[in-house]
């Protein structure tokens, strides 16, 4: 038995439970959330960027040195040539494959750890383990979130780790840097949505007739809690993007000749006053589209699933 | 009050746009000459320097980002003249050595005085070997002298005695290198007492240097009554204060901008051969670098003339063996690697290489030219399917990296002629298994070698020696810089060229500059 929630704050308990949704529900309810020209405008970016990060790479070397020195965009080289002769459109798709992963998995580790550390501090709302994970969390949350993601990566180095026959290079640290500074957040969505979840009918009659704990929290909380956490996500992959750009800019990033969105902006920087404008505004704007682009989708979910939800529910 | 109609905002905006951008142009349409000219009125040189230490003291670091900034402030014992020959400056005539080579007695001249007006002692020059020979004083200068010098002692007021181990002929080199401070600021960091023609006022860490003229020079009053170095990281941002007439010279022009730069009016640039080097070391005692094939193999798939070219702006010689175009022992006849990438005999040689490793870090120093030229390295090293990891490390970690033998390969700027003039003999160290920087090479021939340069009184003889460790180093694929640069500078037409027979030991001579219109 499943319901759904109304948003992350605690409501009062419906008398009426809303009927399971079936997948095509779903599929119409998310086709549904893309309602508006800010939501069209939305997807149109975040197509264009996953594009870029994905085709765009197809065929392209993005250490070739294909050029004796800068050039300015051309049919042959669309966003031009760095000062060492490399396809800036190459560099920039590589980049923003880079800062997708970053992104993506950062994402979803900081979800794998947060969701169950939230849900479990929801369960034992008020109790010891409520307390300690969520004054751990706040702890955590003392730093702002680039500044302990800046302290983390100084900490581990960024030379590649090498353990037994694998070596870690700065791509997965930084994901997973990044990820911890994003558990707190994801952790006290689940959080809130589980006391909301807690206070339902089902949740007591599921206990009245002997249903396990673990598998309440598991198999019919945890599925009404994910909606609130997954549309949290998209604004989350932008916050990382912008994170990994940052960490980039300022040399706390993937090292060179690998490219990300951030390095080439920062490498950019001096170029731009000597005139090759096309090193920076490329990088820069396929970043701030690509961030744009999961945000305005991001912001539709909210506003269109979460928001139907709930209206549904209310009415 | 009307509301303001999305249509009218833009339209205002847009208005306000174009009159701001108007206003902009009319402030920077002032003739720069003239601004050059209004500044110049307080005499002062300014200049524009692309780094700074933390630590100002000169008998600390040979580096030029001190030295520059204190080279108008302090003097040593003997300088070099115009054809690079060694000779008196605050030492009173050539010194004497014992028969058995090893007491080196130096007088000095009685007309000299401090900046605070005190005069030169012996006892300020033995203050000042004192803390290059104390260990724990962290001077680069210890490692030149450890092991050398014994003792040393004022044998009278004016008169110095210098005791080494052992016959060792590049002492007079270190005399005319080594800054002479009094000595009551041997150790201080943030302060510096010389007896130059010009004395440090002020500083901000890290952003500007202000000096002004000392009147009680012993030498020809210079020409300006101050030299201010200010402290642009930015390589654009000086070259765009040079072209806007704010300073009068810059340092380290970014390579890529040389061509643009010699071309803008009212400024010249200035390219030399120097001794500036790209430290290139390889860790030999562990894999993957010591893999004889391995090593050839990184050495002959490196990409020289795309650094030379696309780095460097074609202002390098192709790289060889360690010693470069303005150093003593080079030699043009070396030709052990090829300008362009001989990716086949890589690859022929990776395949025999025992090491099944096919990548490596290459750790380099934390400037904008390092960067370049280990990106188009790894590219060029990208075609025989080794990847590579760039490091980017400051100043101390990167030395710390270099002292503690924990590198694969590690990549440097260097200029060296503030320490061994017109040559680099630490740049050897490295080959040397008796040095503490040794890379885990070892060839008896070479340590012998390395000993002759260090002893000898007998330049011809230190000459071939280096040839031939510069050889052994080439062939063997121990040491294997990429290209030789050239040092760039540029500078206003409003003040007279810098010599450019002192560049080839890194010396601008700030103090001998002068306004070229005031002749």
């Amino acid at each position: 038995m499943t319901t759904t929630v109304t948003s992350i704050e605690p409501a009062p308990v419906s008398p009426l439970a809303a009927p399971a949704p079936k997948r095509w529900h779903r599929v119409r309810e998310w086709r549904a959330a893309i309602q508006g020209f800010a939501s069209w405008l939305g997807v149109g970016c975040l197509a264009f960027f996953l594009l870029i990060a994905t085709v765009g790479r197809i065929g392209r070397d993005p250490e070739a040195l294909v050029t004796l020195g800068a050039e300015a965009p051309s049919l042959a080289h669309w966003f031009g040539t760095d000062n060492l002769g490399r396809d800036v459109f190459a560099r920039t798709a590589s980049g923003a494959w880079t800062s997708l992963l970053i992104s993506l998995s950062c994402i979803l580790l900081a979800v794998l750890i947060a969701v169950p550390l939230g849900m479990w501090a929801g369960w034992r709302h008020g109790k010891r383990t409520d307390d300690i994970i969520m004054r751990g969390l706040e702890t955590m949350q003392a730093l702002p979130m680039f500044i302990f993601v800046m302290f983390i990566i100084m900490l581990v180095g960024s030379k590649p780790i090498d353990i037994g026959p694998f070596t870690i290079g700065m791509e997965p640290r930084i994901a997973v840097c990044l990820a911890l500074g994003f558990v707190p957040f994801f952790a006290r969505i689940a959080r809130a949505g589980t006391l909301v979840e807690m206070q339902e009918d089902y949740v007591a009659g599921l206990q009245v007739i002997g249903v396990k704990q673990r598998r309440i929290l598991t198999r019919e909380i945890y599925v009404n809690v994910m909606p609130s956490v997954w549309v949290q996500c998209f604004l989350g992959i932008a916050i990382a993007i912008f994170a990994e750009g940052g960490l980039s800019f300022l040399g706390l990033g993937v090292a060179p000749p690998q490219a990300t969105l951030g390095n080439l902006i920062a490498e950019a920087g001096s170029q731009i006053i000597g005139g090759a404008w096309w090193y920076a505004i490329f990088p820069g704007l396929v970043m701030v589209i690509g961030i744009l682009g999961f945000n305005l989708v991001g912001d539709a979910f909210n506003d269109n699933v979460l928001g139907s939800r709930g209206e549904a529910e209310r009415a | 009050m009307a509301q303001l109609s999305r249509r009218r905002f833009l339209g205002l905006s847009v208005l306000a746009a174009a009159a701001g951008g108007t206003l902009l142009s009319a402030c920077s349409s002032e003739d720069v000459a003239s601004r050059v000219a209004s500044r110049h009125k307080d005499g002062i040189l300014q200049v524009g320097v692309a780094s700074a230490p933390s630590n100002i003291n000169p008998l600390d670091s040979g580096s030029e980002v001190t030295r520059w900034i204190s080279e108008p402030v302090v003097e040593s014992l003997y300088t070099y003249d115009d054809s690079l020959a060694s000779v008196p400056l605050l030492a009173d005539g050539e010194p004497e050595l014992s028969k058995d080579k090893l007491t080196w007695t130096i007088r000095l001249r009685q007309d000299i005085t401090w900046q605070n007006g005190d005069p030169l002692t012996a006892d300020d020059v033995v203050a000042t070997l004192a803390h290059v020979t104390d260990l724990s004083a962290g001077s680069e200068w210890v490692t030149y002298f450890i092991g050398y010098v014994q003792k040393f002692h004022a044998v009278d007021e004016h008169t110095v005695a210098i005791v080494t181990t052992k016959p060792y002929g590049l002492m007079r080199s270190h005399l005319t290198n080594l800054p002479i401070v009094h000595k009551d600021y041997v150790a201080s960091k943030n302060q510096i007492m010389g007896t130059g023609p010009y004395k440090l006022d002020s500083f901000v860490p890290g952003q500007s240097f202000v000096t002004s003229r000392y009147d009680g020079y012993h030498g020809d009053k210079p020409a300006f009554n101050g030299i201010t170095f200010t402290v642009f990281q930015d390589g654009s941002t000086r070259e765009i204060s040079l072209k806007q007439g704010k300073i009068d010279l810059i340092t380290s022009v970014p390579y890529r901008d040389l061509n643009a730069m010699k071309n803008e009016s009212g400024l010249t640039v200035q390219v030399s051969e120097s001794p500036l080097d790209i430290l290139t070391y390889v860790l030999m005692t562990r894999e993957p670098f010591n893999d004889d094939n391995f090593r050839r193999a990184v050495a002959v798939s490196m990409d020289r003339a795309g650094v030379v070219e696309k780095v460097f702006g074609g202002e390098a010689t192709t790289g060889q063996g360690p010693i470069g175009p303005a150093e003593l022992g080079w030699d043009p006849s070396l030709q052990e690697f090829p300008a362009t990438p001989d990716y086949e005999l890589a690859k022929s040689l990776l395949a025999k290489a025992s090491t099944t490793r096919r990548d490596f870090v290459m750790t380099i120093g934390a400037n904008q030219t390092s960067k370049d030229v280990a990106q188009v390295l790894a590219a060029g090293w990208s075609q025989i399917g080794l990847k590579v990891t760039i490091e980017q490390l400051a100043g101390g970690p990167w030395s710390n990296k270099w002292l503690g033998r924990d590198y694969d390969m590690l990549m440097n700027m260097f200029q060296s002629g503030f320490t061994s003039g017109p040559a680099n003999y630490m740049t050897l160290a490295p080959a040397d298994s008796t040095n503490v920087l040794s890379c885990g090479y070892h060839n008896e021939e070479v340590n012998k070698l390395i000993a002759v340069v260090w002893q000898t009184f007998d330049d011809a003889e230190r000459e071939d020696a280096l040839k031939k460790v510069n050889r052994i180093l080439a062939e063997d694929a121990v040491i294997f810089p990429p290209a030789y640069p050239r040092l760039a500078l540029a500078r206003r037409n409003e003040i007279t060229p810098v010599d450019e027979q002192m560049l080839r030991v890194s010396r601008i001579e700030f103090q001998n500059l002068k306004f070229a219109t005031s002749g």
